[in-house]
């Protein structure tokens, strides 16, 4: 299964992530009539930043997912056939269980529906609205173990010769 | 006589999370499931939702009949109301027809009011709890209703439709959840509340009282320190109440909040030990073996205070659902402990609390922090001395001031030395999940760690 997966090194902090999944997630799903939507969007990934790095962070769609086994609504569930953590708004009472629960605060609260909000994967895209966006490559969708074999690569690089 | 290789007594979330990862690992042998309430499983924390209209009946149940039947679970509608644990018996009364008419839930229509036998290798006590109800005169009135079942909601909705006034009696999250319902469908609604503050098992004194004001500016009545001597009525049902102290108060219905206490007594002669609360191992076993329990029932160890305790809350019966349904097919699952927590939103305002949230304040250092401008500095109270033995806390407060119209925003750290052990979280709290978090991993905090979260700096990911 493929993962969002991010670099911190190469994250700048510039948010580009956080605009293009509100924009996705609105009515139009176009920058500039969104502005003008009577709900204006809400980002499902949120980047940490100007701190000692940067971190954009959204749903890791846990494998033992704290948030499904708090929510009180059955909003909150798996999906089989893609392993991913899904949440269905219209299910959600805005409880917040799930926000207590989550231990990276990846649950987005729509305040004035009242309903929790969270990284779906983007199910009508093939690569993710933020992955797309990013401009330095910080945030990718790849399989773990390639991202894993970069990553060695990426060390073992510091011991070629020069 | 029923012929079981799993057997689990209680229908709620413990039990359904127990049913699945049973059938993760083994799909063949037979598991029954015996709920004395009628119903499959269903999210019990939406009745007061459902009671308000906000929720329809059919998203009440947390699976479908096809789930059921996919997973070869079979659901009795009876009341145990004895376990031979020696002999891996258990009896129960079937409630009979009329009953178990929701989706997956097969009534028993064999033989109907005579106790039936059901033998199994491996049960789960799961049976919940049930409200506690004051010895009162006038108690039985008509018009006096629990808020724990589906039925109860039915029953409070149809009373509410005609009624002016409700009396919740006690303060807590039942409480007030019944209280917002019975708001939204239009009462007026009063809280009788023993207690000096509401929310007194979530909430610090400084939180309930932000709670408590911003309530009192939703038109709530809310009357601390106080209780109730005597219900009265007429043909019609409840008509009014006398408080302690001779107040006479009107209403039309009353709903009791005055906590739920593990449901145990059929375990009487059963063998397996219980203290008010069925005790269990780290594997969630009882003392006596292929008999496990889960939930509401269970006392089991906190991880602050390191004692059984029964923090009966639903993600914790989910979790200890599914290890102790693991455990029961074999498998060596271990069930690290629970904490206190909640959260829920009060007429809009959204209140979290977890582990020792609301640890009392003669405890150790308690201060409310004046770091930031827009905060609201008061001065440091040094509390007395903690007494020997007990682990000195550092309290934090964090408060924004509240411009009209604006929702409040509060925030108590409550830490043991390096350890964050609790907090309370009152208006915005996308962060919550990382405390908690940070409890329940008993994490050691860098100093400049420790200064970040007390400034108020709750950015992930700070524990690198």
């Amino acid at each position: 299964m493929k993962e969002i997966l991010i670099n911190l090194e190469h994250c700048l902090g510039c948010k580009s992530c956080e605009l293009a999944c509100a924009v996705e997630h609105s009515a139009s799903k176009n920058i500039f009539a969104a502005l003008f939507e009577e709900q204006l969007p809400i980002s499902r990934v949120h980047v940490e930043a100007g701190r000692e790095f940067n971190f954009p962070l959204q749903c890791r769609h846990c494998a033992d997912a704290q948030c499904i086994k708090a929510c009180i609504s059955g909003a909150l569930w798996r999906e089989e056939e893609t392993g991913l953590v899904k949440h269905i708004p219209e299910k959600c009472v805005g409880c917040w269980m799930c926000v207590m629960a989550c231990p990276f605060g990846s649950i987005v609260q729509d305040r004035k529906e009242q309903v929790a909000l969270k990284c779906d994967r983007c199910p009508e895209r093939e690569i993710p609205a933020c992955v797309e966006a990013c401009p330095t490559k910080a945030i990718s969708l790849q399989e773990v173990p390639s991202y894993a074999r970069e990553k060695r690569q990426a060390y073992l690089a510091n011991f070629q010769e020069v | 006589m029923i012929r079981t290789k799993y057997a689990i007594v209680g229908g709620g979330p413990a039990a359904l999370y127990a049913a699945a990862a049973i059938r993760e690992r083994d799909l063949a042998g037979r598991l029954v499931i015996i709920g004395a309430e009628g119903h499959p499983p269903y999210f019990r924390p939406l009745i007061s939702y459902y009671l308000a209209g906000l929720v329809p009946r059919e998203n009440l149940f947390m699976q479908d009949a096809e789930y059921y039947r996919q997973k070869k679970i079979e659901m009795i509608g009876g009341k145990v109301t004895e376990v031979r644990g020696q002999e891996k018996v258990l009896v129960y009364q079937p409630l009979g027809e009329g009953r178990g008419d929701d989706a997956g839930f097969t009534p028993d229509s064999s033989e109907k009011r005579t106790a039936q036998h059901l033998q199994f290798e491996k049960l789960l006590i799961a049976s919940g709890g049930t409200p506690g109800k004051p010895d009162l005169p006038g108690i039985d009135t008509p018009g006096v209703y629990f808020l724990r079942t589906i039925e109860d909601a039915e029953k409070i909705a149809a009373r509410a439709k005609g009624s002016q006034k409700a009396l919740l009696w006690g303060g807590g999250l039942v409480s007030l959840k019944a209280a917002y319902a019975l708001y939204r469908l239009g009462l007026e609604i009063t809280l009788v509340i023993a207690s000096d503050r509401i929310l007194s098992q979530m909430l610090d004194r400084k939180g309930a009282e932000i709670v408590a004001s911003y309530l009192a500016e939703k038109g709530l009545k809310m009357i601390l320190q106080s209780d109730l001597q005597e219900v009265h009525g007429n043909s019609r049902g409840v008509t009014a109440v006398t408080l302690t102290g001779g107040r006479e108060l009107k209403t039309d219905l009353i709903v009791i909040g005055k906590g739920v206490q593990p449901s145990v007594s059929f375990l009487e002669g059963s063998g397996i030990k219980e203290k008010g609360g069925v005790e269990v191992d780290e594997r969630l076993q009882t003392n006596l073996p292929d008999i496990y329990a889960a939930g509401d029932v269970v006392l089991c160890r906190d991880l602050l205070q390191g004692i059984p305790v029964n923090n009966a809350l639903w993600p914790n019966a989910t979790a200890q659902g599914e290890c102790a349904g693991a455990n029961m097919t074999g498998e060596r699952l271990t069930y690290r402990g629970s904490i206190s927590m909640n959260a829920a939103e009060f007429f809009g305002l959204p209140v979290i609390s977890a582990g020792l949230g609301r640890a009392q304040e003669g405890a150790g250092v308690d201060q409310d922090q004046p770091r930031k401008s827009d905060r609201v500095s008061s001065k440091e109270e040094i509390a007395p001395a903690p007494a020997a033995g007990v682990q000195p806390r550092e309290i934090y407060k964090l408060q924004k001031p509240t411009p009209s119209r604006r929702e409040p925003h509060y925030l108590r750290l409550v830490f043991e030395d390096e350890c964050l052990v609790g907090y309370v979280a009152i208006g915005k709290n996308r962060k919550a999940g990382m405390l908690t978090n940070l409890i329940t991993a008993r994490f050691p905090l860098a100093p400049q760690q420790k200064e970040r979260l007390i400034s108020g700096d709750l950015a992930f990911p700070f524990s690198i």
